[in-house]
């Protein structure tokens, strides 16, 4: 796994102690656009050209930009998942059946409480999200901590149960019969999360905003963050200083659970309003770009989100706007990843800059 | 002690006649003037040393002498950093282990990689192994359909050395090759020595048992501090009288006053509890039930009283180190153990901790020092749930940062860095942080293992000095050691491990080193 590479070089490295993460992450920023002006270049276009028209629409335009938060939210959302996972040295592959499972649970559990008013149905819905996704990973949880079995396995098993599981239940008990695709009760748009002013963004990045800070605080400042911290970077260091690993191996893996379920009832209340069979938005593997894009840090998921969301948002846009093939997003995505992936290479040129500097 | 007397005379006796008769034959390994530094570290030391045709070489040291260094450099895994080595009188410097192969220089390592899922006969066909004699006689116990994952740890050590024996080597290296070894199987190994001896195929042996060496060898090298210290012959077959002593002597050292210009600081206060003080730590036929080690305690009894400190000689492997953790509670046991009237049998860590217990680990860099977190962060665990360091949960910034920065100065970590990671330390200075925050809980019983290892003298000291402030303080402590001369400098009283065994502990003053170095050798 490319992810995991980045994680063994730095763990052993003395010389990424030393490391300047911000500096690094932005010449593989570079890196990657440049290696998408090379395609651009070979398929035809005007790199210069794609790019502007790229940053106005998903940018500059308001519009655009509304665009761009929107989909930047529940990537940071199950950002803030994946990184209490890494820091405690667990890989949660499974955010893609928490979220499922979790907005499936959110959606049903909304729609019984329509009647009740919007604060009702927020705090329902998000209720049931949390828990659902929680309960889709103590499975792995239990496994890991009571049996040392690999999370990794288990967590990408239960991806495909749940996208299976959800499917049946949305065409079977769960489904709305008074309409014709598959689907749960829709939420009315006035029940759902409201919008920031005239936009279309709505409170759901308030929400993510919440969870980046609370998370980022409680992992510097706290006596659990600090402990699982310590529990991520040596878990045998971690046993001798009288920390109970197993009790937070399991922790993290049941709370990353319940923050990506968070994550799958915020699509419910805000641009869904229904759970529709074989839906599978795939945050999990963007969100495990999104953790090492940030170079493992909470506050970094924020400009992290926001530039993958531009990418996403661009990969919807551009086809009709300038022609350009979704997947040209993709390349950007994989480069600026393959790059982050080959710290040596970033410090190989850094350092050759420096010392030019130095003369 | 008889043990010469009682070595089993070989059938190689004639054939070693033969070939001592023979010396004209050139040697097949010539090392000349090697040396090997690694990072500061005088590793090997101008070796020279030569291997004739059928020689069987031992290679006698305690842990650290060089002796894998030099197997290394033979091997091709790493080059040494001066000097010459020939091969049948051709220089050879070889890249790789492939390299060595070619030259007909086989090796079986002390921890061999050898596939899990494959079966004996189907590892040793990817090895290019022939099903010769050798290889029938070291297996002749071995079901070979069986995969290697379900060998046992000695099946595996011969696996790997038939691996190696099976290529026919001109010379064959053998790291250790008996640690993990039953009697039995040792015996299969000796005759496939014999054989190769018989053929004319040299091999060096690497060990720290006397007994084998002085068994099957031709001749005995000893190494201690990376440096040749001493060679033996037997003669007409046999070791002359004294041997044992004089081998024992080269590997431990011969003058224990050697390392004692650092001895006032760490001797007992005058008027300090000198040991007459209250039991602190109470051990009653402690047997360890941790997960599997080479060689786990077994009925361990001990008391240790305050003012004191215990040392624990030991070679490495024998059980110091799971004897450390069970009496600091992270091995559980079945026994009687108590501190200060507290039993603590079947408590963990936690427990063993609230009753004032200190723990020092012998692997600093793996579960010591947290390396990508702060000195400051690394000098605050253990105690990060204590009432100054937090309140409901929340670290208390300021007063953790104040307390760093106290201990950073009061045991002068450098750099005095409160931010910088803590891998980035040196080797002294991970021991003073990680000390640090063992002595500020103020422990009744401190258990080090191995606290010095590694470190230069000015850190030894320091932490030579920081034990003694213990039991001068009217603690207690526990030092495992695996250097003799170090147990008998800082300690009040002393004993030996061997083989998971506790070996009768007596006062240091009158403490016989002769004595001792043979059970850390050979038991008692």
């Amino acid at each position: 796994m490319v992810a995991a590479s980045v994680e063994s070089i730095r763990e052993t490295s003395p010389a990424a102690m030393r490391s300047r993460p911000v500096l690094e992450t932005l010449v593989a920023v570079v890196l990657s656009i440049v290696a998408g002006s090379v395609v651009l270049l070979i398929t035809g276009h005007d790199p210069v050209e794609v790019y502007r028209a790229l940053i106005e629409r998903a940018v500059l335009r308001p519009a655009g930009l509304e665009e761009t938060v929107v989909r930047a939210t529940p990537l940071m959302i199950t950002g803030v998942a994946v990184l209490i996972a890494v820091r405690a040295g667990i890989w949660n592959i499974g955010i893609d059946g928490q979220v499922l499972v979790a907005a499936l649970a959110a959606a049903v559990a909304a729609a019984l409480v329509t009647d009740a008013g919007r604060p009702v149905v927020w705090l329902t819905a998000t209720v049931a999200g949390l828990v659902a996704g929680a309960a889709w990973a103590l499975p792995a949880a239990l496994l890991r901590a009571r049996f040392g079995v690999n999370e990794i396995v288990t967590t990408i098993m239960f991806n495909y149960v749940a996208l299976f599981l959800t499917a049946w239940l949305v065409k079977g008990p769960l489904r709305d019969r008074s309409v014709v695709s598959p689907q749960t009760e829709l939420i009315p748009r006035e029940l759902r999360l409201v919008s920031l002013g005239d936009t279309r963004t709505h409170a759901g990045i308030i929400v993510a905003l919440v969870l980046v800070v609370l998370v980022g605080w409680a992992l510097r400042r706290t006596v659990a963050g600090l402990e699982l911290r310590v529990v991520g970077e040596n878990p045998r260091a971690a046993a001798v200083a009288l920390i109970p690993v197993r009790a937070y191996l399991f922790g993290a893996l049941v709370v990353s659970g319940a923050v990506g379920g968070l994550a799958g009832a915020n699509d419910i209340l805000s641009t869904k309003g229904t759970f529709q069979a074989e839906w599978d938005p795939g945050y999990g593997f963007t969100a495990f770009a999104l953790v090492f894009l940030a170079r493992r840090s909470a506050w970094a998921l924020v400009p992290g989100a926001l530039l993958l969301g531009m990418l996403a948002y661009g990969a919807d846009v551009m086809p009709r706007a300038a022609g350009i093939d979704p997947a040209f997003f993709g390349v950007i995505e994989g480069t600026l990843l393959a790059s982050l992936a080959a710290p040596v290479l970033i410090r190989g040129l850094l350092a050759r800059r420096t010392r030019k500097e130095v003369r | 002690m008889a043990l010469i007397g009682g070595m089993p005379q070989h059938a190689g006796d004639a054939e070693r006649q033969e070939r001592r008769d023979g010396e004209l034959s050139p040697d097949l390994i010539r090392i000349s003037g090697v040396t090997k530094i690694y990072s500061g570290v005088v590793a090997n030391d101008n070796i020279r040393l030569g291997v004739a045709p059928g020689e069987v070489v031992g290679l006698l040291g305690e842990n650290g002498a060089g002796k894998s260094t030099l197997i290394a450099i033979l091997s091709g895994l790493t080059a040494p950093s001066r000097g010459l080595i020939e091969v049948g009188g051709r220089s050879f410097s070889p890249n790789s282990p492939a390299d060595a192969l070619r030259e007909g220089i086989a090796t079986a390592y002390q921890h061999g990689a050898l596939v899990p899922t494959l079966s004996v006969d189907e590892q040793l066909h990817l090895a290019n192994v022939e099903d010769d004699d050798t290889i029938r006689t070291l297996l002749r116990e071995m079901d070979r359909s069986r995969t290697v994952r379900e060998l046992s740890v000695g099946e595996r050590q011969l696996l790997e050395i038939a691996r190696a024996v099976g290529r026919t080597p001109r010379v064959l290296l053998l790291d250790e090759p008996t640690s993990t070894l039953e009697a039995s199987q040792v015996e299969m190994l000796f005759d496939v020595i014999r054989q190769r001896r018989s053929a004319g195929r040299a091999t060096v042996f690497v060990t720290h048992k006397l007994g084998e060496a002085l068994a099957i060898c031709d001749r005995i090298v000893v190494m201690r501090r990376g440096a040749v210290v001493d060679e033996l012959r037997p003669t007409a077959g046999n070791w002359p009288a004294g041997t044992e002593d004089r081998l024992l002597g080269a590997m431990f050292g011969a003058d224990p006053g050697a390392m004692t210009g650092n001895a006032a600081v760490t001797k007992r206060r005058p008027g300090a509890p000198a040991g007459n003080g209250s039991v602190v730590l109470s051990v009653g036929r402690v047997v360890d039930t941790g997960p599997a080690a080479r060689h786990r305690p077994v009925g361990v009894s001990l008391t240790v009283r305050a003012g004191e400190i215990v040392a624990i000689a030991g070679i490495q492997g024998q059980g110091q180190r799971e004897l450390g953790k069970v009496l600091a509670g992270y091995r559980p046991c079945r026994g009687a153990v108590s501190v200060n009237g507290t039993a603590l049998s079947g408590k963990g860590a936690r427990e063993f901790a609230g009753a004032g217990v200190g723990y020092l680990t012998g692997d600093r860099r793996g579960e010591g020092i947290v390396a990508r977190m702060s000195i400051t962060a690394n000098l605050l665990l253990k105690r990060q749930r204590e009432e100054g360091a937090q309140r409901f949960g929340i670290l208390r910034a300021r007063a953790i940062r104040e307390a760093a920065r106290r201990e950073i100065a009061a045991w002068g970590i450098r750099p005095p860095d409160p931010g910088r990671p803590a891998g980035t330390l040196s080797g002294g200075n991970m021991q003073k942080v990680l000390l640090a925050r063992e002595l500020v809980r103020e422990p009744v019983l401190l258990v080090a293992d191995n606290p010095t290892h590694g470190l230069d003298v000015r850190s030894q000291v320091r932490v030579a000095e920081a034990l003694r402030s213990v039991a001068n303080r009217g603690g207690a402590v526990i030092l495992l050691t695996a250097d003799l001369d170090e147990a008998l400098r800082l300690s009040d009283r002393v004993a030996v491990m061997n083989a998971g065994r506790l070996s009768p502990l007596g006062p240091t003053a009158a403490a016989d080193r002769a004595e001792l170095s043979r059970w850390m050798a050979v038991g008692w």
